[in-house]
């Protein structure tokens, strides 16, 4: 076991590498960069002529370091994010780890809720749809699931947003809390605000995943139940119930658990998506703002802790299922 | 009185079962591989609609001029409402759908004392099959002028309202399928070719090289999607002229999508080339091309095409939302990711709620696909 996950370790570190340096790369390559921003915005807002804006522009490559080599300027960061430090943010004016830190936990927390929701949910519905194969339960599940796969989340969470903002009229969409809690301390009163303004991205992240585990879980269930350890166990006089939940679904969640890797980041990608059409302030938003003004530093810091967040995911998901499966440990190196 | 006594052992024509009565042999033997799918695709319901409904989409493309009742590049009144259509006019109920032109209906509101307008019942506009109106050329050939529907009255019809230019949304719709199907199709095929080929040679070869391709794969599928997307679409310099950001934009929907595939296929051949057949084939001698070509390839196919059905709706799909967010084809072309960039402005969105309705597009399109795939899946695999 622990050889097994020295190895996924350490095959993890060169991929972390080779994505540093292809995220700094590309990111460098975009057109523009924050300085263009700082005359952009000194010629529009601050009413500058060309020269002073392009003078001032000039003036904070030269203060941040921004003329350097591209060598220079990554292994300035990469040797920066081994102490914690990821630099300094121009857009949000304070070092990136504060922003890494205030953005990263909610988006993990609210992707893993979906996540747990989605499991629960999606692997029940998938026993109830296996159990009563081709009844009408089951077809208005597989309909439902098809639904639920098919239909675009980034749809979903604008289609919300337009009945919960025109129709409905609800105020402060957009944040985590409203205005009233939002310097109050955690109380029942303020989780409740919270999960008012966070019920549709998790809605809209686990449904298409939720109906993903359904039909996973119903195929593996309808497999399972056809083996002859079933048939014994039903011959032996155990309870249908008794059958299905001892004998069945255990062996039938295995699959699962091994998509689990795959899994995750589709999650993440659903939580980021939605989050960037409600705008609330987790990371999906900082990459599309920091992206459109040039804030290189800090897109490419989310990019590679979300990857790194996935790659520990995957190695996660793995040790889970090595240590519900021991055949997996047996194959441990390949 | 003549007994059937194999009545209650017959099949139903088309199971697809080798049929046991006798003198069925000789006809169930030699069946195609084609035969056998389409014959247990047919029975898939959702399959049938998604390839009746991709048929229309690609009808509808390829005809996008006939089919559409106003030029998609005029302007008229800006963020004009739908046309609602009705089957009533004053007289009560007609077989005829008719639309009504908006007008002032020459009453004042009491407390305004503003002119309220309404349908004008008066004039009823009724909407006709192939009537005249701009010209074009079918398969950009034969030159014509006719349209599937519309009024004859010369005055414009919007059966989805406007956009912000006063440009007909239902128009731009049908006319845009063409580029994002375009888009999609073209995508699909190049990440096929290359997700197919790399995963064939990485896994046949086998060994080092392999070894290498898996890593450099790793580091691909290892990238967060929709970011990365974000980011590579960013490098499209803004000025770009038209033809060079639509080469740029299938170029990255393609870098990022093949690594999947190639995965997908080189762990299908890594388990086909340990085969019997393809052991043989190599024992007498025969060369790594034809074995790759002749036994693998075709084994390989059907697991392909499932992935060509559900990658079309995905790319659709990256299109409109990357459209969204304001990477979509600059606006000379009409793409349905393009008419979704001002649904991005929610203060439009909610005054003009119909500037939203090339979503349906979208979602007509990634169903068709999807459902056509989920029959596919079922079916390619008939033993």
């Amino acid at each position: 076991m622990l050889r097994f996950l020295t190895y996924r370790i350490l095959a993890a570190i060169p991929v972390l590498l080779v994505m540093s340096i292809v995220t700094f790369g590309i990111i460098h390559a975009t057109p523009g960069d924050y300085a263009d921003y700082v005359a952009q915005m000194l010629r529009v807002q601050g009413h500058a002529s060309n020269d002073i804006a392009m003078a001032a522009a000039k003036q904070f490559r030269i203060d941040h370091g921004l003329n350097d080599p591209l060598v220079i300027q990554y292994f300035r960061w990469i040797k920066g994010m081994f102490v914690g430090d990821f630099g300094q943010s121009y857009f949000y004016n304070r070092p990136i780890s504060e922003v890494v830190w205030q953005r990263l936990p909610p988006t993990i927390a609210i992707a893993l809720t979906c996540h747990f929701l989605a499991s629960l949910i999606g692997i029940g519905l998938g026993i109830l749809a296996a159990t009563r194969q081709y009844s009408w339960v089951d077809t208005v599940l597989s309909v439902l699931a098809f639904l639920g796969m098919t239909i675009p989340r980034f749809l979903m969470a604008l289609i919300i947003i337009y009945i919960l903002a025109f129709k409905l009229n609800v105020q402060e969409l957009g944040s985590f809390y409203s205005t009233y809690w939002t310097y109050q301390p955690m109380s029942f009163g303020k989780f409740w605000n919270l999960v008012q303004h966070v019920w549709p991205i998790v809605a809209v992240a686990t449904i298409a995943g939720l109906a993903y585990n359904m039909r996973v879980m119903r195929g593996n269930l309808l497999d399972t139940l056809n083996a002859q350890y079933v048939e014994t166990a039903r011959a032996k006089g155990l309870s249908n119930s008794a059958t299905i939940m001892k004998h069945a679904v255990p062996n039938a969640i295995h699959p699962l658990v091994a998509y689990q890797g795959v899994i995750l980041p589709y999650m993440m990608q659903g939580e980021i998506e939605t989050a960037i059409i409600f705008g609330i302030p987790t990371v999906g938003p900082a990459i599309v703002d920091s992206m459109s003004i040039g804030d290189v530093l800090v897109t490419a810091t989310f990019l590679l802790i979300l990857g790194s967040t996935l790659i520990v995911g995957g190695i996660i998901s793995d040790l889970l299922l090595a240590w519900l499966d021991p055949r997996i440990r047996l194959g441990g190196e390949a | 009185m003549s007994v059937d006594l194999f009545a209650p052992y017959a099949k139903p024509e088309d199971t697809g079962y080798l049929d046991i009565t006798p003198g069925a042999a000789r006809f169930a033997t030699s069946e195609s591989y084609l035969t056998l799918v389409w014959r247990k695709f047919r029975r898939s319901i959702t399959g049938m609609i998604g390839l009746v409904l991709v048929s229309l989409l690609l009808l509808m493309a390829i005809f996008a001029d006939f089919v559409v009742p106003q030029d998609p590049k005029e302007p008229t009144l800006a963020f004009a409402p739908p046309d609602p259509v009705s089957l009533f006019n004053k007289d009560g109920f007609t077989l005829r759908p008719q639309t009504f032109a908006v007008a002032e209906s020459g009453v004042l509101d009491p407390i305004t004392f503003q002119p309220l307008n309404g349908p004008d019942y008066d004039h009823p506009r009724p909407i006709k099959f192939f009537v005249p109106g701009y010209s074009y050329n079918i398969l950009g050939l034969i030159p014509a002028s006719v349209h599937l529907f519309g009024t004859d009255d010369g005055q414009p019809f919007h059966i989805l309202g406007t956009d912000k230019f006063g440009r007909d949304i239902f128009s731009r719709g049908v006319i845009g399928s063409r580029l994002t199907l375009f888009i999609a199709l073209t995508t699909v095929t190049l990440l096929t070719i290359i997700g197919t080929s790399v995963g064939l040679i990485s896994g046949y070869l086998g060994g080092r090289f392999d070894a290498w391709v898996q890593r450099f794969v790793e580091i691909v599928l290892a990238f967060p999607q929709l970011p990365l997307y974000l980011t590579l679409a960013a490098l499209i310099p803004a000025t770009a002229p038209n033809w060079v950001f639509f080469v740029f934009l299938i170029g990255v929907l393609t870098v990022v999508s093949w690594a999947q595939l190639s995965r997908e296929v080189r762990g299908k051949t890594l388990a086909l080339a340990r085969i019997e057949y393809v052991r043989a084939a190599q024992a007498v001698g025969a060369g790594d091309g034809r074995i790759v070509f002749r036994h693998i390839l075709p084994n390989v196919m059907s697991h392909v095409i499932v992935a060509v059905t559900i990658w079309i709706p995905a790319i659709i799909l990256l299109e409109s939302f990357l459209g969204f967010l304001g990477f979509a084809v600059k606006p000379p072309l009409i793409s349905w990711g393009l008419m979704l960039q001002d649904c991005a402005n929610f203060s439009v969105l909610g005054s003009y709620p119909w500037i939203l309705s090339p979503v349906g597009f979208v979602l007509l399109a990634v169903f068709a696909f999807n459902a056509l795939g989920d029959g596919l899946r079922d079916a390619i695999d008939p033993y």
